[in-house]
């Protein structure tokens, strides 16, 4: 007994040093955004204890143009996830209750590969095809990019929890006499309600942190957060303040997001795969 | 009477095939999406890589050029040295965050046993590095921990009297990226390890106990060969995303010093969208997607002969 309360002892030290080692950089980043950037650039080493200003927040939502690029990040995000739900619950519902038709395997495997594609390499037709279509920098057209990303993630997650809902519940609505479209709106959402608000985060989460797509698709008054942050990196100099707030605003809705929603996250990046 | 019985559960027969081949049909939309969001982009990038779109990204009909483009890529010496480059890149973080993945996922695992003080702390901080834009890790990642000056790394180093390192530089930048990857994509490993772990049952444990198995005896007999399938599908879905990664690279190091970090990808946005060579970079862009195609084959192939 007393060597198993020592091993507590110890795992409860791993613990801990393992609780610092993730958290040490987000704090890093925290502290910069509320000390005086004056501070960094003069003694050249990070400082843990200062008096706390947080004139770095207001320089950066009066002077610069962040807020208008995380308004911009919150239109695609939201806009595209109820795109990317929209198209992917009837398919996820197909999948899991069209009993097993041929090209069913087929589909899934599609919808799976679409993940597997190295988003740079789509990205280059993407960008001909949107400036045909004059959708090149605009909202919209990110909101169907991300598409590329987050259908797969969708559909799959969608269609675990739909295999959670007994089948019978469906008979008897059918069989009371009740059309597809009553059965899914009025049984089967309320049901998986909270397998549709985890997927809406998920997929909430992956567009309003993509970087790529959007450095690439957009420009000036369109550019959205991730984008934005990037441009404190300048061949004059770093921004340090501007940046390190900024990215804080950027993390911190997705951290509370990410806490409601950890039991899902497993099988949401599996894709199913491993249950959570 | 019965006629009529029979010919009502008919019409009832008759409706639910009818009401099955409406919810199959509810597969099209993401069917019609899939053709516009995957089909035509792949067709078109193939039709790139077979033409010249060399200095330009409008779209016309454009000369024929064979096999050029992919002639070109695959005698570049670039296009070898990143890969290089791309291997040691999936290869490394693999091997750090496999290990480091199972032995957190086994402290939890403990740790969920005897209920722990510091338990649920841990399992809430670990999905953090997953859940933050990869664009804010690689900027804290290079200037808060990283940087030669300010960086919290070198600062540790000096206080334990070490000399400090310039991490980003010649000799130590792929390492970095590689230890940023390992902070950012160990919580993966742990997290689905860790429910793989959960669900071990229990009496296996206690039965090898009873036969005075050791701890490293009950891990190398029980919980391996059990967690090997879920090892299988957290090492492909990892070396697919590895393949894909492009944002904590592109900004911490952007590919430098010289070409130290630069893997596939970074190349390919190099030669698109900066060069923009763009028809040799579909030509590239179709070899990477054949690649990671068979990374994914060749993983799945192993874990079925596995088992």
């Amino acid at each position: 007994m007393k060597k198993e309360k020592a091993l507590d002892i110890f795992t409860n030290i791993l613990l801990f040093l393992i609780v610092i080692i993730f958290v040490l950089p987000i704090l890093m980043m925290f502290l910069t955004s509320i000390q005086d950037p004056m501070l960094i650039i003069k003694d050249a080493k990070p400082h843990f204890i200062f008096i706390p200003n947080f004139q770095n927040y207001i320089n950066l939502i009066t002077k610069t143009n962040f807020m208008r690029s995380l308004v911009n990040s919150l239109i695609v995000s939201i806009g595209h996830t109820a795109l990317a739900l929209f198209i992917s619950f009837p398919a996820a519902y197909s999948l899991s209750r069209g009993g097993s038709f041929k090209s069913k395997f087929w589909v899934t495997l599609w919808i799976m590969a679409t993940r597997c594609l190295p988003p740079i390499g789509m990205a280059i037709p993407f960008y001909i095809i949107f400036q045909r279509l004059g959708i090149y920098n605009t909202s919209f057209g990110l909101m169907i990019l991300y598409l590329t990303l987050n259908l797969s993630f969708g559909v799959m997650m969608l269609k675990s929890f739909l295999k959670n809902v007994p089948v019978e519940l469906e008979e008897a609505a059918f069989i009371d006499g009740a059309s597809l479209w009553t059965m899914m709106t009025r049984i089967i959402l309320p049901i998986i309600r909270p397998g549709l608000v985890a997927t809406s985060i998920f997929i909430f989460t992956v567009s309003w942190n993509e970087f790529m797509f959007a450095f690439l698709f957009t420009s000036f008054q369109n550019k959205t957060a991730p984008v934005e942050i990037s441009s404190f990196i300048t061949p004059m100099g770093i921004q340090w303040a501007e940046m390190s707030a900024a990215g804080c605003l950027i993390m911190s809705p997705v951290i509370i997001f990410a806490i409601v929603i950890r039991k899902y996250i497993v099988s949401g990046l599996t894709m199913g795969a491993v249950k959570g | 009477m019965s006629r009529k019985i029979t010919k009502n559960l008919f019409l009832k027969l008759n409706n639910k095939f009818k009401y099955k081949d409406k919810i199959k049909l509810l597969i099209l939309p993401t069917i019609i999406t899939l053709i516009l969001i995957n089909a035509i982009p792949l067709l078109l990038l193939i039709y790139m890589a077979f033409t010249n779109w060399d200095n330009s990204l409008a779209f016309s009909w454009k000369n024929f050029m064979g096999l050029d483009n992919f002639k070109y890529i695959l005698t570049n010496d670039r296009f070898w040295q990143s890969g290089v480059t791309t291997l040691i890149w999936i290869v490394g973080s693999l091997a750090l965050e496999l290990p480091l993945g199972l032995g957190i996922a086994l402290l939890l695992k403990r740790a969920s046993k005897r209920n722990l003080l510091f338990l649920s702390l841990t399992k809430n901080v670990i999905v953090l590095p997953l859940v933050i834009a990869p664009i804010v890790v690689g900027v804290m990642w290079r200037f808060m921990m990283f940087n030669a000056n300010t960086g919290v790394i070198n600062y540790f180093f000096r206080l334990v009297g070490l000399s400090p390192i310039e991490w980003l530089g010649k000799e130590w930048a792929l390492f970095s990226v590689i230890l940023t990857d390992v902070w950012e994509h160990t919580p993966l490993f742990v997290l689905i390890l860790f429910a793989g772990l959960q669900s071990l049952p229990d009496h296996l444990y206690e039965a090898a106990r009873v036969d005075g198995a050791n701890g490293f005896q009950l891990f190398k007999n029980i919980t391996l060969p059990l967690l090997k399938p879920i090892i299988y599908v957290v090492i492909v879905v990892r070396s697919i995303d590895l393949m894909r990664w492009i944002v904590t690279i592109f900004i911490m190091t952007g590919g430098g010093p010289g070409m130290k970090t630069e893997i596939w990808n970074l190349y390919l946005y190099q030669l698109t969208f900066t060069r923009f060579n763009v028809s040799k970079g579909s030509a590239m862009a179709l070899i990477l997607i054949f690649a990671s195609m068979l990374i994914s084959i060749l993983f799945v192939k192993m874990s079925l002969k596995e088992e």
